[in-house]
């Protein structure tokens, strides 16, 4: 009798744990059948490493913001594989701070969003009625200010740092994220899981953060990653336009920005930045298409 | 119709009165100061700064000064520029004629570009058009504006010398802002086009067109297209009202005289009515462009033009 107890229970758990295996591992191979997905993984993970290690690579001080005159504008070479700029900085080395500033903006942004994001989102789905119109009107008035400027004007209004881009940038994106977790909440808040947790006496906290949430973990992660995307495409925008962060800071953007005079004679300070900013954009926009058909096959075409 | 036109330009007030709200408290919590840039460079004395802060207004507490700019707003009224002294309204109306243009170039390059490549991507799916279609769609996404346009002066301007880096004038003057502006635009409405007409082409209808025997350009145009074109003209409409409102990066690089140089010197200068100004006539055109769009549709679809007739 004991001996059959047993046995059901280790069948129970193994297949409590192949279910649980099988589940990410699914999302893993659905993604890796996607090229393109596995493309733009790579390359992604590879700026990360770049900007993860930059301090290991280059000396912040001498190679990046230290002018050094008599070698200014000089074409790509053995000794500045991208040549260097207008004060003589090896642009190899300022791309590659230049990664850690722009993916550091860009990520800490995304976390902002998804944060605030979220918890709006969430409370708006889950109590509707008052409580939502409010949240929703005023999401509406932010959302109908185009995102770039409205980050123009938080980032002027705060005075040019890395903080105050972030808030920002962050600030900006949040609008479309607040909507998609809100449908996605309203969506399964009258299943009967939600029922059940209510059921045992569960606050609207508890609800709301181990039922409501858990569920909309697939959309947030998809428009988190997308939104990095955009989010390097602001923090250059900004910096280009010259209200983001300010050199001798090397931010891909601003980089860019300061080859603008040398079009002429040194037109590689304004292509590398540029090739650097398309490139991440798209490996990002591939993993994130990847990512969504793999967590969600339903959406897919 | 005229009812549901009605309701609609209704909707618009809250978001126009919310927008302003939100932009005037930003500016004006600003640890900057509109009245030392204005004075920037004339080494004033603590005198002038106090008489031009009175002159602006800006001794008032916030309040005061936020129900007055509002009331006026109500009225119509956008305010004066702090920089130049004009209307508000004169020096955007000045400036609009230009982004006109520059928008609808924009869009016509759009279209040119977004629509064959999707329909020709969604009747061949998976093939190396397609492929190529969508690589270039990519490509139109992920590409910075700055960048486009600064690398389309280089190769043109600089190296080739056929048109000009900048500045407002003939069709020469034209051809790379409404390019680079467009074929961002495009990278979207092409992958827009390509599902929306991937969904389509799958239909009975479209089944039952080719069996009657109808040739494929007809049924591709005529029954595909048409009932395709829904997205596909949102997508589009919701890039010529931001256009409309101001390209401010495009504007920028090729120093057009539009709105959106207007609205980044004014950001720059802390210049608050014409900030406002701006972002109130940016959320009345995309509301336009849109609402357009929404009465457009009840002309492709006479579905829905049923239903606005509610």
């Amino acid at each position: 009798m004991s001996k059959n107890v047993t046995t059901i229970n280790d069948t129970g758990s193994a297949l409590k744990k192949r279910k649980k295996i099988s589940r990410s591992s699914e999302i893993w191979m659905r993604m890796k059948s996607k090229k393109s997905a596995m493309i733009g993984l790579i390359i992604f993970s590879l700026l990360i490493l770049v900007a993860l290690s930059a301090g290991f690579l280059v000396d912040y001080q001498d190679d990046v913001v230290t002018p050094n005159i008599p070698e200014r504008l000089q074409g790509p070479s053995m000794e500045h594989p991208f040549g260097t700029d207008s004060i003589g900085r090896d642009i190899m080395s300022r791309m590659i701070y230049g990664a850690r500033i722009s993916l550091g903006v860009a990520f800490a942004a995304v976390i902002f969003q998804v944060i605030v994001g979220t918890l709006i989102g969430a409370i708006s789905g889950f109590y509707g009625g008052k409580v939502d119109d409010i949240l929703m009107r005023i999401n509406d008035v932010f959302a109908s200010i185009p995102n770039l400027l409205l980050a123009i004007t938080i980032a002027t209004a705060l005075g040019h740092s890395i903080i105050n881009m972030i808030i920002a940038i962050g600030i900006a994106g949040t609008p479309s994220l607040v909507r998609i977790v809100r449908a996605t909440v309203m969506s399964v808040k009258d299943q009967e899981f939600v029922e059940a947790g209510k059921a045992l006496g569960g606050n609207d906290m508890q609800i709301i953060v181990s039922h409501l949430i858990p569920n909309c973990i697939a959309p947030i992660i998809v428009q988190g990653t997308l939104k990095i995307a955009t989010a390097i495409l602001a923090t250059s925008s900004l910096s280009f336009l010259g209200i983001g962060i300010k050199p001798p800071t090397p931010e891909w953007g601003n980089m860019l920005s300061g080859g603008r005079e040398f079009l002429r004679n040194a037109p590689y300070i304004t292509v590398i930045p540029g090739l650097a900013i398309v490139t991440t954009i798209l490996s990002i926009n591939l993993m994130g298409d990847g990512l969504r058909d793999a967590l969600d096959p339903k959406l897919k075409q | 119709m005229s009812r549901y036109i009605f309701r609609r330009v209704l909707q618009l007030i809250p978001v126009i009165l919310g927008a302003s709200a939100i932009i005037f408290f930003i500016l004006s919590y600003s640890n900057q100061d509109p009245v030392m840039m204005l004075l920037a460079g004339t080494d004033p004395t603590l005198e002038q700064i106090e008489m031009t802060r009175h002159q602006l207004g800006l001794d008032r507490p916030i309040w005061i000064q936020f129900f007055s700019y509002m009331g006026g707003l109500v009225r119509g009224d956008l305010g004066v520029s702090y920089s130049t002294g004009r209307e508000v309204f004169k020096e955007y109306m000045l400036r609009f004629p230009a982004t006109l243009k520059l928008a609808f170039w924009a869009l016509f390059v759009s279209v040119l570009i977004s629509i064959p490549i999707g329909i020709v991507s969604a009747i061949k799916q998976y093939s190396w058009f397609d492929n190529f279609g969508m690589t270039f769609a990519m490509l139109g996404v992920a590409t910075p504006n700055f960048w486009l346009g600064l690398m389309l002066i280089i190769l043109f301007s600089v190296q080739l010398g056929w048109l000009p880096a900048g500045g407002y004038g003939g069709l020469k003057f034209l051809i790379l802002p409404a390019i680079t502006l467009g074929t961002g635009q495009a990278g979207l409405a092409t992958r827009m086009t390509r599902s929306s007409m991937l969904e389509v082409i799958r239909q009975d209808y479209i089944r039952t067109a080719r069996a009657k025997g109808l040739s494929e350009k007809v049924v591709i145009i005529k029954h595909a297209l048409k009932n395709a074109l829904i997205p596909i003209v949102t997508v589009l409409g919701v890039q010529f009202g931001h256009a409309l409102g101001g390209a401010m990066i495009t504007e920028t690089i090729f120093s057009w005289p539009g709105v959106g140089r207007l609205m980044i010197d004014g950001i720059n200068k802390y210049d608050r009515p014409v900030v406002i100004g701006c972002v109130i006539m940016l959320c009345i055109m995309v509301s336009v462009v849109n609402l357009a769009v929404d009465i457009l549709y009840a002309y492709l679809d006479p579905r829905i033009k049923a239903g606005y007739s509610k």
